[in-house]
């Protein structure tokens, strides 16, 4: 099931492009060329783990372009941007929208077989993270609105007297529903509760009483 | 029987010649009977009566009879009257035959019809009437044996006529009499006159006794008219010819006064769109020669145009001063008496002509005279000059005798050519001193010069014994005998070293700063080219690296190498090309032409320019001629003047919206050679810039020295070619260079 990394190549200059491939494979990637930005966006969507090498000039739309279309479709796979003749400003501006590197060609081998290995590592942590994330979004999902509210109560630390009060609902009531809440959830003990809801990013409620 | 006939026609003879009279009357003569209906005396009557006649005398031979009479029914209006006068003229004609009856002016059908039965049944009979008014029955013209002529009054346009020629005119007096036929024109005036009340103060002056409209005439204001219709009776019943009539008021009024017919002209009017009686005379005329000749009257069409014209006294128009260019066009002008000048102008004209061909003689033979004596002294003072201005110029004077094979040289000449004082000259020694290089195109040259006698230039090099050359240019022509030989040869030559230098500098000069601008334009362009180096250097890098980390783990095979090593290759030949054609462009060898095809320098420039203009998105299309032929030029300046055009076309588009950034590179073959343009989408050249684009330190770019495409001017015209610019008649220029076609030969 899991899919292979991949290293994608973009750039058209067709000898840059070449060289970029045969590095890639001496290294025991499996990468991907591409001739323009144009042509990756037509590629299937890829779920797995890798990156992409992006040059910086192209004819079409270009690599910064391509940047900036990726994360607004929420594709996050790293870049690494590589130029003929890059400038410091252009480098910073980059990183700063989230690429790993900026490589001025030419570039040593061990240089770029580097940055490609820091960026494939980023991409698995970044998804295994994505992947808890999704787990816990997933147990959120199965709560009933009510238990979903007690579920934001009891992470405030409140007992179930209080949570009773604060919903003027029976204490009885209350103890079943957070029963029902660890066991969808499976959570040991409220700190497991509270650890959840920040992954997931959940903000308990305001209290009457406060 | 023969001599019977011949008898008869001897016996016609006589009867014609011997009782003219009676042989008319009897045989051939035709009755002609004229009823005028007013009494005798009017000018109507005799212009209609000359010209009826007049015209038919110019039309026929035929002996005609003509009788008039005058019904004078507007003065005798009774019937009684009436009846016993067509009862008298009834005896009075019952002998003759007559051939046509011409009936003139109102009325006189019906008196016809109720008293002339008689008299006129079955006579052919031409009416000639006035046109009716509104209301009133039509004349009858279509009656068996009648037709007419309807004299029709354009008494609006008679109007307006009136105005254009008195434009200041507020107020418009109509003047008439009071007996009926006054009545009948005061009514048509009325009818005519009525939708200009609105815009002018039309009044009526009708009937009024003599004196009383003498008096009013002569004291209206000066923006008034007079339209004078008629006057044959005023209200107290005097009576008046309607002429003399008109010639009182005229004569009394303050302002002009103008008619309605052409009876009245001379008496005072100025004239204006009127009926003329004369064309009624021929025309009535015309059809009573129609009638004579056999035509049934019904079948004759009634004549209804024509017999209105513009008509004016030219001494009332010189009285009202009314000047000649509101005159209409094809006026008829009565009365006009030319002045001195106009009545001689040719006999003036003769005499002057006279004076002045004799003086221009008397002058021509004292200048003639004197251009001799001038002639001589010139002649004298001449020589002495010549030699002067040769001198004074530095010019060697030289005459070569060919057959003695002598040439003599001035002093000057001699110490140009290096030669001594004394020594004797001829052919061989000369050409000796001649460059050696420059010999063979001298002595054809002189050949040339020998057989054509025509003059020749030519400008070469002389070795002198120091062994330094001098360019001298020399300027000859032979002297041919009859026999078309030659005698002699005279010449001039004149040092030109300073020149041929200065030339030289100069041409140095332009070479140094075209190379220096085609190192500037790849110095704009380092950038680019820098990239186009390092893309190909960057990938055999990793190519290689690729194999090295291939071969140490052991996976390379000789087919992976074979492609890695296939690659560096290939990027290495790349970048090779990348030097090889910058170096094409800062080359620094002499210009040499050769033959080249223009899509090639396109090409080689395209390699350069292609990663500059992806850098700045811009597209280069190519639209280049499939076969094109040759042509002769150097391509390192060729390539600068492309890339040149392409530069500039690129700094006009900087501005430009990415989907305007684009050129278009052609070739085409064209009438006079083959011509390169590049098309651009910018902003177009302003028109006070065109005429200076091409000047040499004009520039519209902030950073530009102004030198490019002057330039380019410089290389193109250099080749013989042309180069412009035009704008895109959908915005953006073109600019364009021309080269003519290599020759084959």
């Amino acid at each position: 099931m899991t899919e292979p990394d991949i290293v994608f190549v973009i750039d058209d200059d067709l000898s840059v492009r070449r060289s970029l491939i045969y590095l890639l494979q001496s290294a025991d990637y499996n990468a991907e060329p591409f001739e323009s930005a144009e042509k990756f966006l037509e590629r299937q969507h890829f779920p797995g783990t890798g990156c992409i090498i992006l040059d910086v000039r192209m004819s079409g739309m270009s690599g910064f372009d391509l940047q900036e279309e990726l994360s607004r479709a929420d594709y996050h796979l790293p870049i690494i941007f590589i130029t003929g003749h890059g400038d410091i400003p252009m480098g910073v501006d980059a990183i700063k929208k989230g690429a790993v590197d900026f490589l001025t060609k030419p570039f040593d081998d061990d240089q770029l077989l580097g940055v490609v290995r820091r960026a494939i590592e980023l991409d698995r942590r970044t998804r295994a993270k994505y992947d808890a994330l999704q787990a816990i979004r997933l147990r959120l999902a199965t709560l009933t609105p009510r238990e979903y509210e007690i579920f934001r109560f009891v992470i405030t630390g409140l007992l179930n007297k209080q949570i009773a009060a604060e919903l003027n609902i029976a204490e009885q009531t209350v103890k079943i529903h957070r029963g029902r809440v660890m066991e969808k959830l499976g959570a040991y003990s409220v700190p497991d509760l509270v650890r959840m809801a920040e992954k997931a990013g959940i903000s308990p409620p305001d209290l009457k009483t406060a | 029987m023969r001599s019977c006939k011949i008898s008869r026609f001897i016996l016609l003879l006589m009867l014609l010649y011997l009782s003219p009279a009676s042989a008319s009357d009897s045989l051939q003569a035709k009755n002609v009977l004229l009823l005028f209906s007013l009494e005798p005396g009017l000018p109507a009557y005799d212009l209609i009566y000359a010209n009826l006649r007049a015209t038919l005398d110019k039309q026929t031979n035929e002996p005609i009879n003509y009788y008039i009479e005058y019904l004078d029914c507007s003065r005798f209006p009774n019937e009684e009257y009436q009846r016993q006068l067509f009862s008298l003229y009834s005896k009075k004609y019952s002998a003759k035959k007559l051939d046509v009856c011409v009936a003139v002016s109102q009325g006189i059908e019906s008196m016809l019809e109720k008293y002339g039965k008689g008299l006129f049944a079955g006579v052919p009979t031409i009416f000639i009437e006035f046109p009716s008014l509104p209301g009133q029955a039509p004349p009858y013209f279509r009656k068996p044996h009648t037709t007419g002529i309807l004299m029709g009054l354009d008494l609006k346009k008679n109007l307006e006529t009136a105005l254009s020629l008195y434009p200041g005119a507020a107020n418009v007096y109509i003047v008439t009499g009071a007996s009926p036929t006054d009545q009948f024109f005061l009514a048509m005036a009325k009818n005519a006159f009525g939708p200009y009340e609105d815009t002018f103060k039309i009044s009526y002056l009708q009937g009024m006794p003599m004196d009383e409209l003498l008096q009013t005439v002569g004291n209206l204001s000066k923006d008034s008219l007079i339209i004078y219709m008629s006057y044959l009776r005023d209200a107290v019943g005097r009576v008046y010819y309607p002429a003399h009539a008109l010639k009182l008021i005229s004569d009394k009024a303050n302002v002009p006064v103008f008619g309605m017919s052409d009876t009245y002209i001379g008496y005072g009017i100025v004239g204006g769109y009127m009926l003329s009686f004369e064309r009624v005379g021929i025309e009535a005329g015309k059809m009573v020669l129609r009638v004579l000749r056999g035509e049934p009257p019904e079948t004759l069409p009634v004549v209804r145009e024509g017999m209105n014209l513009f008509m004016f006294d030219w001494r009332q128009l010189k009285r009202w001063k009314i000047s000649e260019n509101r005159w209409p066009a094809k006026s008829e002008i009565r009365f006009y008496t030319p002045t001195f000048w106009q009545a001689n102008r040719l006999y003036i004209l003769g005499i002057l002509l006279l004076c002045v061909i004799e003086s221009l003689l008397i002058a021509g033979l004292l200048f003639q005279r004197r251009q001799k004596r001038i002639a001589m002294r010139e002649l004298q003072e001449s020589e002495a000059r010549m030699r002067m201005a040769a001198s004074a110029a530095e010019l060697a004077l030289w005459v070569w005798d060919i057959h003695k094979d002598e040439i003599w040289l001035t002093p000057k000449g001699r110490t140009m050519f290096g030669f001594s004082d004394s020594e004797p000259i001829n052919s061989m020694r000369f050409l000796e001193v001649m460059a050696d290089e420059d010999r063979k195109s001298i002595r054809q040259f002189l050949k040339f010069a020998l057989e054509s006698g025509r003059e020749y230039e030519i400008e070469h090099r002389i070795v002198m014994q120091s062994g330094d050359s001098q360019w001298i240019m020399t300027r000859g022509q032979a002297d041919v005998d009859e026999n078309k030989r030659p005698l002699r040869m005279r010449g001039v030559s004149a040092d030109i070293s300073k020149r041929k230098k200065a030339e030289e500098e100069t041409a140095r000069l332009r070479d140094e700063i075209s190379r220096l601008s085609r190192i500037n334009m790849l110095n704009e362009l380092s950038g680019a080219l820098a990239h186009e180096l390092n893309q190909p250097l960057a990938a055999i890098l990793s190519t290689a690296q690729a194999g090295i980390r291939f071969l140490n783990s052991g996976t390379a095979n000789s087919e992976l190498l074979s492609s890695i090593f296939q690659n560096i290759v290939e990027d290495d030949k790349r970048a090779a090309e990348v030097i090889t054609s910058l170096r094409s462009m800062v080359k620094k060898e002499k210009s040499e032409k050769k033959p080249v095809h223009l899509n090639d320098i396109l090409n080689d420039v395209l390699k350069i320019y292609s990663s500059e203009a992806a850098a700045l998105n811009l597209k280069i299309e190519t639209d280049l001629a499939e076969s094109l032929p040759l042509c002769i030029g150097d391509k390192v300046h060729l390539r600068q003047v492309v890339l040149n055009l392409i530069m500039n076309a690129t700094d006009v588009m900087s501005l430009a919206l990415p989907e305007n950034k684009k050129m278009i590179l052609r070739t085409k073959v064209a009438e006079h050679g083959v011509q390169v343009s590049v098309w651009d989408f910018g902003l177009g050249i302003s028109d006070i810039n065109k005429n200076q684009i091409f000047e040499p330190f004009f520039t519209t770019k902030t950073t530009g020295l102004g030198i490019g495409l002057a330039l380019c001017k410089t290389i193109i015209k250099e080749h013989g070619g042309r180069i412009w610019a035009e704008n895109n008649p959908d915005g953006g220029a073109t600019f364009t260079f021309e080269l003519p076609v290599m020759k084959n030969d």
